[in-house]
């Protein structure tokens, strides 16, 4: 590591029991009580996520649901809907891109945050990470916990110390003084095998591994003591990577005017198919689902999608498309103030089939 | 209502009514068939609102009168019994009693009255097209027919009479098949949009005789034997197609037929199903079918192929390519191409139409 480079500021969000909170928050008779999603408690299948309340009782992301009953024949078993899980993580990653740019989801709940360029507009990363949790508190109604350190590996950990709803900061200064005491397995990457040849060593502790000379641990470990070296003292300098890979392609427009002719729509979709086919185009993308919005003049919104045989850019076939989706909405009866044309299952690598007429 | 009619022929009549009847339909009539009495015989006729089939078997009538019935387990029923003869009875209000053998079956039907009227194409007499002919034009284009239900202009394939020929054209906007044989006796018109279903359904006909066809304003009737299709004609501008025949390409790569499609066939194995592509390299050593797919691997194969001109690259949607050879009929084929973003042009050599060809555009890779 560069001892000149500037400290970074990390923080590593991770979202509190996320779908039983999710569930909890929506259904307040639920509160309080032991969740388990995942799994029918008759049949087989494992549990994907438990509430605090049914940790209490031994129960754990992949328990078995047929032991999660008999642990606690009380607790309450539900479906998980992922569907609603993913949009509630893209809502809560929106909050987390409002503080920076840098944001590099792991899951669907958690991630890292690169805060070190917006200091000045929050005094401190300990300010930013206070905000955060703030805002997903007032505005999903869920808690997060938060760990903010020079780096991921450090931000990971401290997310972990002090959850549900935790805030733990490790400034460079105190990194020595937060890890000596933890565990060996608090380290990422140690896992039971690890674990039992460090104790065979005599080694419990992260103190007492950084006591470990480097070649020692290269013997033992091969490459990976190398890591456990630099890890052992806090050290790691994975960037935060903003790998926002594009997900999906739109153009929309709001009329000054309500339109209220089909013909008119039709030639507004052309143009907004025009602008999708030329973005998916210059991004070498093609898309597979078209999906067509639709606001009507008192603000209800619509949105019509087909998934097509093969990727496209082509304007024209997507113009097409958006015309027969726009006819099974009202558009024509009702007035509409806003359309959009959005192409998403986006197709990577350039292969396109490339079309053999111009686009009408 | 009675009526005593042959179980074979009878069979033979209603087997082709099923691909007719819509399975997922909201309209319940739609889903049956209807029995109608006539002299010395009984009608026949599905529907689905755009295409309908009529036909009719001999049979001894007492009394006159028609029913709908549900047409699959109709036809179930047709096939399950045995004996040579069948009898039908029209009892009580919409119930028909099915006797054959010692099997006697009363199944619920629908007034016919229900059924839909179905259009009748007269006026302009018919043009009597032979249809084993037609039939082997309709299997060499029907592949290019677009099912993207939004592209509704390409849901059909152009039927057009020229001066003493018939030409058929079929697009999906990515490749195009076009077929033109000899025809005596025709005289340029304008082209009709035909419907694949109604394509479909006519290739599955049988026989050798002539197909009448019958255009009025909005629906086509086609007729061979006993049994005519009628259609809606495709509403729509097809596109302008000759300009996308690519005139001026000018390499030129000749290959067997059956090599060339089974080497694309082993080769596509290694393709994923979201973009299909392989990757056609033309050297004058030979030609070579690649492709790569980061989750699955990477597969190759060398095929004979004489080549003139510069070599080239470009990637292929194996569908299209494999679609053209199966439909072609000679043992070889000729590839005209230009370069990676331009349509390539498949050609029979030696092949027995006025004109054949299948223009592929290339996927970019």
């Amino acid at each position: 590591m560069n001892p000149d480079a500037p400290v970074r500021r990390i923080l590593h969000c991770d979202m509190d029991c996320f779908y039983a909170a999710v569930h909890m928050r929506d259904d307040p008779s639920l509160r309080g009580r032991p969740v388990v999603i995942g799994g029918s408690p008759a049949g087989r299948g494992v549990v994907a996520a438990a509430s605090y309340e049914a940790r209490a009782f031994g129960i754990r992301s992949a328990t078995p649901a047929a032991r999660a009953v008999r642990l606690c024949p009380q607790a309450v078993f539900l479906k998980p809907e992922f569907p609603r899980y993913r949009l509630e993580s893209r809502q809560v990653f929106e909050i987390f891109r409002h503080f920076t740019d840098i944001v590099q989801p792991v899951s669907i709940d958690e991630a890292y945050l690169d805060v070190s360029s917006r200091l000045d507009r929050w005094g401190s990363a300990t300010a930013v990470a206070q905000a955060i949790k703030q805002r997903v508190r007032d505005e999903r109604g869920l808690t997060v916990s938060v760990g903010v350190a020079p780096n991921r590996l450090l931000a990971k950990i401290a997310s972990d110390r002090d959850k549900p709803d935790g805030l733990t900061v490790v400034p460079p200064s105190r990194v020595h003084a937060f890890l000596d005491p933890l565990a060996v397995r608090d380290l990422p990457g140690v896992g039971p095998a690890t674990e039992r040849r460090l104790e065979r060593m005599g080694v419990e502790t992260v103190g007492e591994l950084r006591a470990v000379p480097l070649d020692r641990l290269e013997r033992g470990f091969g490459r990976h003591g190398a890591t456990l070296y630099r890890y052992a003292r806090g050290q790691d300098d994975r960037p935060v990577r903003v790998h926002r890979e594009r997900k999906s392609l739109s153009a929309e427009r709001t009329y000054s005017q309500d339109l209220t002719a089909l013909t008119e729509m039709d030639e507004e979709l052309g143009r907004l198919s025009e602008r999708v086919g030329r973005g998916l185009a210059k991004h070498g993308l093609g898309a597979r689902t078209l999906t067509l919005k639709v606001r009507y003049e008192d603000f209800t919104t619509l949105t019509r999608s087909r998934t097509l045989v093969a990727p496209t850019a082509d304007a024209g076939e997507i113009a097409s498309v958006m015309r027969l989706l726009l006819r099974h909405s009202e558009a024509g009866r009702r007035a509409v103030r806003l359309l959009g044309v959005g192409g998403s299952n986006l197709v990577r690598g350039g292969i396109a089939q490339l079309a053999l007429f111009a686009p009408d | 209502m009675k009526i005593r009619l042959k179980r074979s022929e009878f069979l033979n009549e209603l087997a082709p009514m099923q691909g007719i009847v819509e399975r997922r339909t909201t309209i319940p009539v739609l889903s049956h068939l209807l029995l109608q009495s006539g002299d010395d015989r009984l009608g026949l006729a599905a529907t689905d609102l755009d295409v309908s089939l009529t036909s009719w078997c001999q049979a001894e009538v007492e009394g006159t009168g028609g029913i709908a019935v549900q047409a699959r387990k109709f036809l179930e029923i047709i096939r399950a019994v045995v004996g040579e003869e069948v009898v039908l009875e029209l009892t009580e209000e919409n119930r028909l009693k099915i006797s054959a053998g010692s099997s006697r079956f009363t199944i619920n039907g629908l007034s016919a009255d229900d059924f839909p009227t179905l259009p009748e194409v007269d006026g302009e007499s018919a043009i009597a097209l032979p249809f084993a002919q037609f039939k082997r034009m309709v299997g060499k284009v029907i592949f290019a027919v677009s099912t993207e239900e939004s592209r509704f202009q390409l849901n059909g394939a152009l039927v057009k009479l020229k001066q003493d020929g018939l030409e058929m054209v079929a697009t999906d906007g990515h490749r195009l098949a076009l077929v033109e044989n000899g025809f005596e006796g025709a005289v340029e018109a304008d082209g009709v949009l035909v419907p694949r279903k109604a394509l479909l359904e006519l290739q599955r006909f049988e026989g050798d005789g002539s197909l009448d066809f019958r255009r009025s304003e909005h629906h086509l009737s086609f007729k061979l034997g006993r049994r005519e299709l009628i259609c809606r004609i495709l509403e729509g501008t097809f596109p302008d197609y000759e300009r996308v025949i690519a005139k001026d390409n000018d390499k030129v790569a000749t290959f067997d037929s059956r090599l060339l499609a089974e080497a694309v066939q082993r080769v596509a194995l290694l393709t994923g199903d979201r973009a299909r592509a392989v990757r056609l390299e033309l050297a004058a050593e030979g030609a070579k079918v690649s492709a790569a797919n980061p989750d699955l691997g990477e597969a190759s194969e060398e095929v004979a192929c004489e080549f003139e001109g510069e070599g080239l690259s470009l990637g292929i949607n194996p569908d299209y390519l494999g679609h053209f050879l199966s439909a072609v009929d000679t043992e070889k084929v000729r590839l005209e191409l230009k370069d990676e973003n331009t349509q390539a042009v498949g050609l029979p050599i030696d092949g027995d139409d006025v004109r054949y060809l299948c223009v592929i555009m290339p996927m970019r890779v």
